[in-house]
C-alpha cells in the first residue's frame, strides 16, 4: 500500500495535521461572541436552560435595543416565569450594566421580550438573569463580548 | 522532506489569515482591526442625531431662529451682563476657556463644549438632567450662572414683540395669565426669599409658568442642535484610508501621530478606547476616574445625586411639560440604578475633540494641559467611599505621552 500510492499517504498526512492545525488554532482565533446567533446557558441550580438573543440581530454599541429570552426547564419544556429580571456589567471594570433591561412582553411559549438595553464599551459583557418559577429561584449568567 | 515542512507551511498560512497583521498598504503598521477602530472614531461613522421625542419644535427651523436668539441674549440674566453664550462660546468650541464657569459669579463646574450635545442621552457632568431642552432650564436660575429666575425669563420673552410672535408661532398664544403681576423673582430655586415668592402662587399659576418656560428650552435645544461637530484632520485622514487614498492619507498624518493612534487602538496598553468611543470619542456614560470629592468646599460626589436629581426633575421626559408618549423615554424607562455601578464621584465622559480649545480639563477644570491629564491616569488615585475607581494604571514613556497627545492633537478645530 505504502509503495503503491506514496503520494497519496503523504497528501493524507499532511490533511490530518492540518485539520488538526485548525481545531487547535480555533480557539484562539474565534471571531468574538457577541450573540448575534444566540446564547444559551444552563442556570446555575440547573433548573433553566435560557437562550438569549439580541434583536435585531446584534447589539450596536450605545443604541438602546431589545433582546429575546426563551426560557426552558431542564427537560426542554418551556416555562412561563413569576419572575424575571436582568443585571450585570463588566467584571474586569468593576462596574454595572449602563442601563436597566426589563421584561417588554411575554411573547408566549416560554419566550420574552426584553428592552433596554445598553452596552457602551468594548469588550466583555456578563448578562445575568433572575428567573423565578413556581417554589424555585435561579440565576442564569451569559457573558457575550463586542469587538470592532 | 517537502512532505514533512507542509504542515508547518500550512500552519503558517493559516495564522496569518486568521490574525490580524499590519496592512502592507496602509500606514503605520497599522492593521485591519486598527482601521474599523479608525472608522468607528471618524465623523464619518456619525449618524443623525439622537430623536428628541420629548420635544416637538426640536427640529423646528422657527424653533432653531427663535433659540438663537435667546441664546445670545443677555437681558435674560438677572443684571444683563451673561448670556448662555457667555459661557458656551462660539469662537471656543462653545467653552469659556476657564477652569470653572463664571456667569453672574464662579460656579462649581468647567463648561463642556456643545459640540454633538444632540447626541447625549444625559446633561452636566452629573447627568441630572435627560434632555437637551430641560438642561437649558437650569442656567437662567443657577445664583452664580445668570442669576434670575423663571417668572423674569418668561415675562422678558412674552414682553419682547419679536419673541412673542415666534413663541405664537410654534406654541400658540401664551396661557392666560396676568403676567405683569407675579413676582419677578419667584422661582423654586435658590435663597428663602425667592422660593416663598414662588411657592405663595396658585399651583395653576405656576403650571402656566412652567409651560412657557419649559416651551422656551425647547427652542434653546433645537438652536444647540444645530451645533454638529466640525471635521478635523483626523476625519479627512480616516476618510482618505476607507478610500484607499492611502497617498493622501499619509500627507495628513505624522510618525509621531500614528504612533499615537496605535497607542489609542491598543486596547491592552491604553484602555483610552473603552469610555472614549464613538465618533465623539466619549461613550455618554459616567465612569469613576478617581475625580470626585468628598469633603471640603470643592464637594462633588457626581453621578449619585445626579442620579436623584434627573428622576425628581418636573422637566424630565416622563414629567407634564415633555411631549413624549412614556414608552418614548428610552434613557428614563431604563436608567440603572445597579447598587454595583460605582455612582460616587462618576462623572460624564467628556468627548477628545478640539481639545486644544476646551482647556482646561474634568469636571473641575483641575488640569489645564493634556500633560496633567496623562499624569493623572499614570498613577490615578483611589478616593471615594470605597477607594476605588475604574481605571488600570497606565505605563507609558515620554515619547509613548507626546505621540498620544499628538493623535489627539488632530481633532483640534485648528489643526491644520
Amino acid at each position: 500500500m505504502r509503495k503503491k500510492y506514496p503520494v497519496a499517504i503523504a497528501g493524507l498526512r499532511v490533511f490530518k495535521r492540518l485539520c488538526l492545525a485548525i481545531v487547535l488554532l480555533l480557539p484562539v482565533t474565534t471571531v468574538a461572541n457577541d450573540c448575534s446567533k444566540g446564547c444559551k446557558a444552563m442556570s446555575r441550580g440547573g433548573h433553566f436552560q435560557v437562550i438569549a438573543r439580541p434583536v435585531p440581530d446584534k447589539p450596536l454599541l450605545s443604541e438602546y435595543h431589545d433582546w429575546t429570552l426563551e426560557v426552558r426547564a431542564a427537560n426542554g419544556t418551556p416555562v412561563k416565569l413569576l419572575g424575571l429580571s436582568v443585571s450585570g456589567g463588566m467584571a474586569g471594570h468593576g462596574h454595572g450594566l449602563p442601563s436597566q433591561p426589563r421584561v417588554a412582553k411575554y411573547l408566549g411559549n416560554g419566550r420574552y421580550r426584553l428592552s433596554g438595553f445598553l452596552f457602551n464599551m468594548h469588550g466583555e459583557w456578563t448578562l445575568r438573569f433572575h428567573l423565578a418559577g413556581r417554589n424555585l429561584e435561579d440565576v442564569a449568567d451569559l457573558k457575550l463580548t463586542l469587538d470592532y | 522532506m517537502p512532505c514533512r515542512l507542509a504542515p508547518l507551511f500550512f500552519l503558517v498560512i493559516l495564522l496569518s489569515t486568521f490574525t490580524s497583521p499590519a496592512r502592507a498598504d496602509l500606514p503605520g503598521n497599522l492593521t485591519e482591526r486598527d482601521l474599523r477602530i479608525l472608522q468607528s472614531l471618524s465623523l464619518s461613522a456619525l449618524g443623525p442625531a439622537r430623536a428628541s421625542p420629548s420635544n416637538r419644535v426640536a427640529d423646528d427651523k422657527r424653533a432653531v431662529k427663535m433659540g438663537k436668539a435667546l441664546f445670545f441674549d443677555t437681558a435674560l440674566s438677572v443684571d444683563g451682563s451673561v448670556s448662555c453664550a457667555s459661557c458656551h462660546e462660539p469662537d471656543r468650541a462653545f467653552t469659556d476657556g476657564k477652569s470653572l464657569a463664571e456667569g453672574v459669579a464662579i460656579t462649581a463646574r468647567n463648561t463642556p463644549t456643545l459640540y454633538g450635545a444632540a447626541y447625549l442621552d444625559w446633561f452636566y457632568w452629573d447627568g441630572r438632567r435627560d434632555s437637551l431642552w430641560s438642561q437649558a432650564l437650569i442656567p437662567f436660575e443657577a445664583p452664580s450662572e445668570m442669576g434670575a429666575s423663571r417668572v423674569a425669563v418668561v415675562q422678558r420673552v412674552l414682553a419682547d414683540p419679536d419673541y412673542k410672535k415666534d413663541y405664537r408661532t410654534l406654541f400658540g398664544a401664551p396661557p392666560e395669565l396676568d403676567w405683569n403681576s407675579l413676582p419677578d423673582q419667584a422661582t423654586p430655586i435658590g435663597v428663602t426669599a425667592r422660593q416663598n415668592a414662588w411657592y405663595r402662587l396658585p399651583r395653576l399659576a405656576q403650571q402656566k409658568i412652567n409651560r412657557v418656560f419649559a416651551n422656551i428650552g425647547k427652542t434653546l435645544e433645537a438652536y444647540q442642535r444645530t451645533l454638529h461637530p466640525p471635521e478635523t484632520r483626523f476625519d479627512r485622514f480616516v476618510d482618505a484610508l476607507t478610500e484607499g487614498q492611502i497617498e493622501r492619507a499619509n500627507k495628513l498624518v505624522s510618525e509621531e501621530e500614528l504612533i499615537g493612534i496605535k497607542l489609542y487602538t491598543d486596547t491592552e496598553r491604553t484602555q483610552c478606547l473603552q469610555c472614549h468611543n464613538g465618533p465623539l470619542l466619549s461613550n455618554g456614560g459616567f465612569h469613576n476616574i478617581g475625580t470626585g470629592r468628598f469633603s471640603g468646599e470643592s464637594m462633588d460626589f457626581g453621578r449619585v445625586f445626579g442620579l436623584q436629581a434627573v428622576l425628581m426633575d418636573e422637566f424630565n421626559c416622563l414629567g407634564d411639560y415633555s411631549d413624549a408618549a412614556l414608552e418614548q423615554c428610552d434613557a428614563l424607562n431604563h436608567v440603572s440604578q445597579d447598587a454595583h455601578q460605582s455612582l460616587h464621584g462618576s462623572f460624564k465622559t467628556p468627548t477628545l475633540r478640539y481639545l486644544e480649545d476646551t482647556a482646561p480639563y474634568f469636571h473641575d477644570g483641575r488640569f489645564k494641559t493634556l500633560e496633567e491629564v496623562i499624569e493623572h491616569y499614570q498613577s490615578p488615585p483611589d478616593v471615594g467611599p470605597n477607594k476605588v475607581n475604574e481605571l488600570r494604571v497606565l505605563r507609558l514613556t515620554e515619547e509613548e505621552k507626546d505621540a498620544i497627545i499628538s493623535f489627539l492633537n488632530m481633532m483640534n478645530l485648528t489643526s491644520p
